[in-house]
């Protein structure tokens, strides 16, 4: 008897380490995260004690929604932007480092330092640059001659979107440098040796040999960029605002939620269906949950592959 | 101080579905130093883990002294372990690391300053104290495991190869340095070890494990001496026993187309050979083999064949004969076992030991002498020594 | 070698020679400009910002991009009064460092506990704990809200504390638990011989080992949690209770002309981070890349 009583301790005593953090983690973010999809069930604006239970009918309703339809597109071609983005100009600024040039040390550390500023401090610095009157892009084009691409640049949905890019572009730009300079590092030399020996060129050693052992940073990358910009707010509140105007031309999931949950300044209470926008956001996780699965599932199939 | 008892101890790992360790009985007297040996996955190192806690048995018991440690937890069976990799605190100095058993039982600092400079002072390792281990040699590091063990004084220690990863030089001076300390410390010692050298040179006594299965336990020359079984004959010895099928026929064992006469000193060490006509397994071990023209004495039995391979270790010379008798191979089969041993070929390789003088050469045919009183007989079923 | 061998003809023989001297010059030059064009998109923008901190009103709108005529700090000291950030500089110091050491702490403490695999329930709490990266704070905000109200901490530092904490810890435990699994098992049983309990274990001998990550773990949390915008801007509503972010956006809206106080108070509320950052460069990188390698 004796034995099992031990048997058992040893086999759930470390449980006593997971304890604390876990009991943190169920209050913060699994509790409320029930709580929510209560919520989500029913009406409720999130002012007052009017709510009824309506089953799933917010979720059924966000499907014929088009604001809805409307963000997740914004956030698929700041996606996709900003993946090509990283995977060219980030890639190849990588291989450059990756040379060990002069001054690289300063090269690197001034690169990745958008990383840790905070968006909010980044929206404020790009809505200076941006300013049609003040900023300093449109006096720089109108010196160079180009003053006829001078733009009201938050102004236009289509460049207001383009700046949300660029900004993103800006701030993200050191992490796709970092991953893949750590994944160029960890390729042994003799590999490429071994391919020059073989006859290949600079070239086909980059595509044949040194691409493919890169795959774990295309993959970790990839899942970051599409986490990051599906999710992305801070940017397009500080730049555009909780609109994501003009005309919603930069509204993008972040905020279509936040506005929907919370209100903004020009909404009137009546607008603000808080369970409404709960649904959203937990339909969004589920949608993201999947295809985060789905990418890395293709991604790292192809890692194995190759 | 204290002696161990091993009762039944079993082990099968979840999933598994062949026990690690089957019924383990063992004593080990206060004192001791013993030594678990055999091939890996014999069941030896899960021994030592079941008796330093740090493994549930599945049945029996473990007995330190007068208790019954079985349901104790590692830290309060009064046992030091030396482990392979030598498991030292990578972030502390070796002083921190030998002091470490006595820090957490909370020894006032004087004292333990005290004894880390004795043990240090033993161990050699007085001028390492301030350095982290990552700055040792192999040697040191397996100097202050050792420490870490020695400081707290325990009833017992196990150790788990713990020269395997020395290089070979260095593995022989450990192999003495451990024996003395043990010897002076007179701590009861379970050390296991797949180097039958190592068995063999620091056991007062070796136990051969095979399948999770005791083979033999015995004094290292009886075990050379007088293997239990035809696993032990082959493991014990280098190179190993040449294991013959045989066939008694009165006073003469023939293999093959050779013969030996069955002296009155194998009767007495297998008396079960008595009487007995018919199969058999045959024993030989290399060094009871030389070639007949350096032996001094006329060859009062020998065996006639052809040098197939000679090689040379300076002091002797490795020679192989081509025999037309069956070879037994004894490799991975435990005790008790019934089926057919395995034929590994009919054309058998006798190897045998010849002295340096031995002008033997490849492909010429020699006359061997044979030391037939220390011929060793099996039983071709059981594989058993015929007793 | 074979007679297949590629043996070559006269006419590559020319193409087969390293680059020339004068090609090679060139391409590197290109490749400087990259860097050196990459480099000035980065700076350029974060220079004018700090440019901007130290203009007058009237100075900004004439030039607002050259250097200021008069280096004036009186957008700092103004920032520091009317924006708050004798406020919301140590609240922020306060709410990161309390939340960074004890959400690590606790990460590491999940991690030993989960890092032994054969134990049944460590694979379903890692994925659990781990999956907690996807939970969107949008959701979770009000019911998160309604509960700090009803246990009293409303209003209070903790109120931000307390979150960051929880939400701290999936990362770490994604960090963390592989690094605490691929400890020598040998090193843990080790210390269990030599009398430790669990708890000594941990402490002496698991937690110091996990130096490394616990490093990376606080950089990736620490980064996060000085520069939230979100939970704050729904859950802490005053100045004493702000973080810097949300302190200075709820500020502009009274302000938003004076571009160089706004400037001055970003700068402020950035300088902290760009310091440790400058001081730990490798550890800042490595920690950030390897929580996004397993992420």
């Amino acid at each position: 008897m004796a034995q099992r009583l031990k048997t058992r301790r040893q086999r759930y005593g470390h449980l006593w380490f997971v304890a604390p953090g876990l009991a943190f983690f169920l209050a913060v973010m699994i509790f409320p995260l029930v709580f929510a999809f209560g919520i989500s069930t029913t009406n409720w604006s999130g002012l007052g004690n009017d709510l009824q239970f309506i089953g799933l009918a917010n979720y059924a309703e966000i499907l014929s929604y088009g604001p809805y339809y409307r963000a997740a597109f914004h956030n698929a071609l700041i996606f996709l932007a900003i993946f090509l983005f990283q995977h060219t100009v980030g890639l190849y600024i990588a291989v450059l480092l990756n040379e060990k040039p002069r001054f690289m040390e300063f090269y690197r550390t001034v690169l990745f330092l958008p990383v840790i500023l905070s968006l909010v401090a980044t929206g404020f610095v790009w809505t200076l640059m941006l300013s049609p009157n003040i900023g300093l892009i449109n006096p720089a084009l109108q010196n160079m001659g180009l003053g006829f691409l001078a733009s009201q640049w938050l102004s236009h949905p289509t460049s207001a979107l383009g700046a949300v890019i660029v900004v993103t572009a800006w701030n993200s730009l050191g992490w796709a440098i970092i991953i893949y300079l750590a994944g160029l590092q960890g390729i042994p030399d003799e590999l490429k040796q071994a391919a020059a020996m073989d006859g290949a060129n600079t070239r086909q050693i980059f595509w044949r040999v040194t691409f493919p052992q890169l795959s774990p940073s295309f993959t970790a990358l990839s899942v970051l960029t599409f986490i990051g910009t599906f999710r992305t707010f801070d940017v397009v509140y500080v730049l555009t605002g909780p609109l994501g105007a003009p005309n919603f031309g930069t509204d993008v999931l972040g905020t279509l939620i936040y506005r929907t949950a919370f209100g903004a300044s020009s909404f009137s209470s009546a607008e603000i269906r808080f369970a409404f926008g709960v649904a959203m956001a937990l339909f969004t996780m589920l949608i993201m949950a999947i295809a985060c699965w789905g990418l890395l599932k293709v991604l790292r199939a192809r890692e194995i592959e190759t | 101080m204290a002696n161990v008892s091993l009762k039944g101890l079993s082990k099968t790992y979840s999933g598994a579905d062949v026990p690690s360790l089957s019924a383990l009985e063992l004593d080990i007297a206060d004192g001791e130093f013993l030594v678990l040996v055999g091939p890996s996955g014999c069941g030896k190192s899960t021994a030592l883990k079941v008796i330093g806690g740090l493994e549930e048995p599945s049945e029996g018991s473990i007995w330190i002294g007068k208790t019954d440690v079985t349901d104790y937890e590692s830290r309060d069976r009064d046992i030091a372990m030396v482990f392979q990799s030598y498991a030292l605190y990578p972030h502390m100095t070796v002083f921190d690391n030998i002091a470490f058993p006595l820090q957490i039982s909370k020894v006032d600092r004087a004292e333990i300053d005290k004894r880390v400079r004795e043990v240090a002072d033993t161990l050699h390792l007085g001028t390492f104290l301030n350095q982290k281990p990552g700055n040792l040699s192999g040697g040191q590091r397996q100097r202050v495991a050792m420490g870490r063990a020695i400081i707290r004084q325990p009833s017992v220690f196990l150790m788990d190869e713990p020269l395997s990863n020395l290089d070979a030089k260095l593995r022989v001076r450990m192999r003495s340095e451990i024996a003395q300390i043990q010897r002076r410390l007179k701590v009861t010692t379970i050390y296991v070890t797949h180097d039958q050298v190592e068995a063999m040179t620091m056991g007062d006594r070796v136990a051969i494990m095979k399948g999770g299965l005791l083979q033999q336990v015995a004094s290292p020359d009886d075990i050379y001496a007088r293997p239990a079984n035809t696993f032990v004959a082959s493991f014990i010895g280098s190179p190993p026993m040449n294991l013959f099928r045989g066939h008694i026929d009165g006073n003469i064992v023939r293999f093959g187309s050779q013969s030996l006469p069955i002296t009155k000193e194998s009767l007495t060490a297998y008396p079960g050979i008595k009487d007995r006509n018919g199969e058999v397994i045959l024993g030989l071990r290399p060094e009871d083999i030389e070639d007949a023209r350096v032996s001094d004495d006329a060859p009062e039995a020998s065996i006639e064949a052809e040098i197939v391979l000679l090689e040379s270790l300076g002091a002797d010379h490795m020679v192989h004969l081509a025999l037309d008798a069956e070879q037994v191979h004894d490799g991975d089969r435990p005790a008790g076992d019934t089926d057919d041993l395995d034929v590994v070929r009919t054309d058998g390789v006798c190897i045998c030991r010849f002295s340096s003088r031995s002008p033997a050469r490849v492909g010429e045919r020699v006359t061997a002498r044979v030391s037939t009183d220390r011929l060793h007989f099996f039983d071709p079923e059981t594989g058993l020594a015929l007793r | 070698m074979t007679d297949t061998a590629v043996s070559p003809s006269p006419s590559r023989a020319a193409s087969l020679r390293r680059p020339r001297p004068v090609r090679r010059a060139i391409g590197k030059t290109l490749r400087t400009a990259v860097l050196v064009i990459a480099t000035a998109w980065v700076l350029i923008p974060l220079f004018f910002m700090v440019i901007a901190s130290f203009k007058s009103v009237p100075e900004f709108f004439m030039n607002p991009f050259g250097l200021p005529a008069e280096w004036s700090f009186s957008n700092y000291t103004r920032a520091w009064e009317d924006a708050h950030l004798s406020l919301t500089l140590p609240n922020t110091i306060i709410v990161t460092s309390v939340s960074v050491a004890v959400s690590t702490f606790l990460s590491a403490l999940v991690a030993y506990g989960l890092s032994r695999k054969e134990k049944k329930f460590a694979a379903g709490f890692y994925t659990l704990f781990v999956s907690g990266l996807l939970v969107p704070v949008h959701a979770i905000i009000l019911p998160l809200f309604i509960l700090l109200k009803a246990v009293g901490l409303f209003g209070t530092l903790f109120a931000l504390i307390v979150p960051y904490i929880a939400m701290g810890l999936p990362l770490g435990v994604l960090v963390l638990t592989p690094l605490a699994a691929s400890l020598p098992r040998d090193l843990i049983h080790a210390a269990r011989m030599d009398g430790a309990t669990e708890w000594q274990v941990f402490r002496r001998v698991v937690f110091p080992l996990l130096k490394p990550g616990l490093v990376s773990v606080s950089i990736l949390n620490g980064v996060w949690m000085w520069n939230e915008f979100f939970i704050p801007l729904i859950i802490a509503f005053r100045p004493e209770v702000q973080t810097m972010p949300v302190g200075i956006v709820s500020f502009i809206g009274s302000y938003s002309t004076e571009w160089g106080l706004v400037f001055a108070s970003v700068v402020v509320s950035t300088i902290p981070v760009v310091i440790a950052y400058l001081l730990m460069t490798r550890q800042f990188q490595s920690g950030l890349t390897s929580g996004a390698m397993k992420g």
